[in-house]
């Protein structure tokens, strides 16, 4: 479970080698040693778990100015699970103190939580005056969300290959309905036959970013027990955070021995990211020509499969003339981090910056990307390009 | 407290002055983790040569001790605070500032990450050979503070060979140039090479002039399967007596590929006790040469297998399981201490025979995996849980180990440098006369004792004299 003492030893397998220098985004914009990995889990042990200094607004500020982007974790040769640690600690001192802001947890209980109930945009939509951030950076919501536009069962193009569920994200659903319905889409016109579920709710990663272990639970228990009784292959997301979620996070946010236990197993062997899919399964028609320029940014959440992160890259080399100009550092964060870039506006915006020129040099008409996120963040200062999930890029070759 | 924050405030930045103890925190170890940490009273992050200059003038004034400071990336506690004072972070100085191809020299400030370096000048077909295997974090000036290697030095030499010059701030604020851009010169005293492996015990590196060579276009691995360590050990005296020269050649034991092959991919067969990996480089008809030359030179003493790498990504990722180790380590141990006692290459099957002694009478785990090619193998002490009397085995262990490296004609540190870890053996490696002779060298250049006290020799660094 995500207990930071449930840490307590493995936090001590930081050999402190430092090489999370390299890799952490924030580290290389405060070029401060007490704002990377190895810093922060000595920290979090003198803090939270030895309790040898106190907890002040300083020990908050740093496990605060963190993305959760999961880089150190992923470069991390000792496996030291740092962002899960970190999240422990955002537990704990949300806890403690009610760090999470009231109105985010009111947008993710009420909003993201409940996304089925009638009247749900409204609400949505006074969320940027509620939390009084209108004056920052805010995606507009879509005027049909996803699930309003298609449910029930999507038949196949075609002899049935397979059948599987589709788990529809909070960006694909409330931002980028365009995804979801390339999505359903693609996979029905190679032979997949999809099952939209009803009843699907936030897959619990901004909740467990705010420290809410509660609202994660809840999320969790609710998609675990729709989606463990559907009689599907495979579960597929666009969205590389949502199945970061359901593969990695879902198991450690209940005790070993809770009973929905086995069932959160049996729902995340079956996650799959779209693309990853896709190439598992072969593309049954070839793609028509779609002539352009596009480079892919890799998303932040790609450690749960060791093929996602370049999936994208080897699905849409399928596609005749569309040709990939890779940019200097495509793993590299974007910063928006979910809501991170709304409570560390500069530090997200300069992170950003690296991200947005490497985009500029490539000279590419299209930017590629799974996460719903990176693509509202890097679209809203993008004037020449257009961001694209990889199936929307598909799609269009199919003519979809 | 209170006072110092507000004083330094005034000299740089007030954001570039933490004096937070969450932020203090940070400062007070580097890439080990067993040694009593101490805090700093201040943490300063100066992005210029006027801002180092006016901490030091600042520091000398109220005789606050100064540790300046690259990555933390370091092994032997040389960049941590050990009587409180000011921790000078150098990462904001990370500007190239010139590389100048028709000289073959490049300008750099001192908290340039080495891995920038590299890719900056490889770029331009220059090569910059020193890679510590920190190279993805460490920075120049902590190189040239600790005259770091890694396992190019077996071929390249290790960054004191490529040091051309310096701009130093003195612990009373003074500036001064050492050396320049010219590849001789035969004017007094050589204070760039004394300020290199000086520890931050002289003065604050601000400024480096490096040498750089020609990239070599291509590049080959070779990964031999030893019968056992003594054959490995032979095997690599017999390489170097025959007068090849690979860019790397590295010793790694059962364990050591065992957990490298995380990294490894394909992962190779890890039941031997004992690998050699080799890399040759130079131009294509060099690396066909020198292959042909190891491998048959190899093969003639009847190893289990000879392999030459040909994929390129395949190499790479033994490579990159290489700079990693010391991390992997702690995937399957509690305590891992690494150390650098280096021997004449020809000693080194003996080497491999006195560290299994060791091991065997002290009752410590001790690994093997490093440059063997250069004499430095890297017994590491390796723990598998930690305990007061497992601390005082280990340390007996590492004293076993120095003293014996020692009689084999070696010496106490090939690349890490002494900082606090080998503070107590440095007699053995140097006599007193040459301890006595370097502390009044650090006494003309710091008389007040204010630059990184309580590194290199155990007395804090006062002069006895």
């Amino acid at each position: 479970m995500l207990k930071l003492a449930d840490y307590a030893r493995v936090i001590n397998k930081c050999s402190h080698c430092g090489y999370c220098q390299a890799t952490c985004p924030v580290y290389l914009e405060d070029l401060l040693e007490s704002h990377v990995a190895r810093a922060r889990l000595n920290l979090i042990n003198a803090a939270l778990i030895e309790k040898t200094i106190p907890i002040t607004p300083r020990v908050k500020e740093i496990i605060s100015r963190c993305l959760l982007c999961t880089s150190c974790t992923r470069s991390c040769s000792s496996q030291v699970p740092c962002d899960d640690i970190i999240t422990a600690a955002r537990i704990e001192l949300s806890a403690e103190s009610g760090a999470v802001d009231s109105l985010k947890k009111f947008v993710m209980r009420k909003v993201l939580n409940q996304r089925g109930l009638a009247g749900v945009l409204s609400r949505a939509g006074s969320v940027a005056q509620k939390l009084n951030i209108t004056s920052v950076e805010m995606p507009t919501l879509a005027s049909v969300t996803f699930d309003r536009q298609m449910s029930g069962t999507v038949e196949p193009r075609g002899e049935k290959r397979a059948r599987v569920a589709y788990f529809v994200g909070c960006g694909t659903n409330f931002l980028f309905p365009d995804t979801g319905l390339a999505v359903v889409k693609v996979l029905a016109h190679n032979g997949v036959e999809v099952v939209i579920p009803s009843g699907i709710v936030c897959c619990g990663i901004p909740a467990l970013a705010e420290g809410d272990l509660d609202g994660a639970q809840e999320s969790v228990r609710t998609n675990i027990e729709i989606l463990a009784g559907l009689d599907v292959e495979a579960i597929v997301t666009d969205c590389t955070s949502c199945g970061m979620a359901f593969k990695t996070k879902a198991a450690k946010l209940y005790p070993d021995n809770d009973p929905l236990q086995e069932k959160i197993k049996l729902v995340s062997e079956k996650f799959w990211e779209a693309t990853d899919y896709l190439n598992s399964l072969g593309l049954a028609i070839e793609p028509g020509e779609h002539p352009g320029r596009y480079t892919y940014h890799e998303p932040c959440h790609r450690g749960w499969s060791m093929t996602v992160d370049d999936a994208p890259r080897r699905l849409l080399a399928n596609i005749p003339g569309a040709d990939l100009v890779e940019m200097e550092e495509p793993g590299r964060c974007c910063g928006a981090a979910g809501t991170f870039y709304l409570d560390h506006r500069e530090l997200a915006e300069k992170i950003r910056s690296h991200k947005l020129n490497d985009i500029q040099q490539t000279g590419a008409e299209k930017v590629v990307t799974q996460c719903p996120v990176c693509r509202f963040y890097l679209g809203t200062q993008l004037k020449d390009q257009v961001v694209v999930h990889p199936l929307g890029l598909l799609a269009g070759a199919y003519g979809l | 407290m209170k006072g110092l924050s507000l004083d330094l405030g005034l000299l740089l930045d007030r954001s570039r002055v933490r004096t937070d103890p969450e932020d203090l925190l940070a400062y007070t170890n580097d890439a080990t983790h067993y040694f009593k940490r101490s805090m700093p009273e201040a943490v300063v992050l100066p992005a210029t040569t006027e801002e180092v200059s006016r901490v030091m003038k600042y520091a000398s004034q109220h005789q606050i001790p100064v540790t300046p400071r690259g990555a933390g990336s370091g092994l032997s506690g040389a960049c941590t605070p050990v009587h409180g004072g000011i921790v000078m972070d150098m990462k904001r100085m990370n500007q190239i500032l010139e590389i100048d191809a028709r000289n073959m020299t490049a300008t750099v400030e001192a908290g340039l990450v080495l891995s920038r370096f590299h890719r900056t000048v490889e770029k331009m077909g220059l090569f910059y050979p020193p890679d510590p295997q920190s190279m993805s974090v460490c920075t120049l000036g902590g190189n040239v503070a600790t005259r770091a290697g890694g396992p190019r030095g077996v071929k390249y030499g290790t960054t004191g060979n490529y040091v051309l010059g310096l701009e130093i701030v003195l612990p009373d604020g003074t500036v001064i140039n050492s050396g320049g851009k010219f590849v001789k010169q035969s004017v007094g005293y050589d204070i760039t090479r004394l300020m290199t492996g000086s520890e931050g015990t002289l003065g604050v590196i601000t400024r480096i002039n490096v040498r750089l060579l020609a990239l070599p276009p291509e590049q080959k691995t070779i990964v031999v399967t030893c019968e056992s360590p003594e054959q490995a050990a032979e095997m690599v005296s017999e390489i170097i007596a025959r007068g090849t020269v690979p860019s790397m050649l590295e010793y790694l034991s059962q364990g050591a590929i065992g957990i490298m092959n995380n990294i490894i991919s394909p992962p190779l067969a890890g039941d031997s006790e004992a690998y050699l990996l080799i890399e040759v480089d130079g131009t294509r008809n060099q690396v066909d040469y020198d292959t042909a030359v190891i491998t048959s030179l190899c093969k003639e003493m009847k190893p289990r297998e000879v392999r030459v790498i040909e994929d390129e990504r395949e190499a790479a990722s033994y490579w990159k399981a290489r700079s990693n180790l010391y991390p992997l380590l702690m995937t399957i141990l509690e305590r891992v201490i690494s150390e650098d006692l280096t021997v004449p290459r020809s000693m080194l099957p003996q080497m491999v025979r006195m560290v299994q002694e060791v091991s065997a009478s002290t009752g410590v785990g001790i690994g093997l995996g490093g440059h063997a090619g250069d004499g430095n193998i890297h017994p590491a002490i390796l723990n598998f849980q930690t305990s007061p009397e497992l601390d005082e085995k280990s340390q007996i262990a590492i004293g076993e180990l120095l003293k014996k490296g020692l009689e084999l004609g070696g010496t106490i540190s090939g690349e890490h440098g002494i900082g606090i870890h080998k503070s107590e053996f440095l007699a053995w490696d140097l006599g007193e006369a040459q301890i006595e002779l370097m502390k009044r060298i650090k006494q003309a250049f710091d008389p007040l004792n204010i630059m990184n006290p309580g590194k290199i020799w155990p007395e804090g660094g006062e002069c006895q004299c």
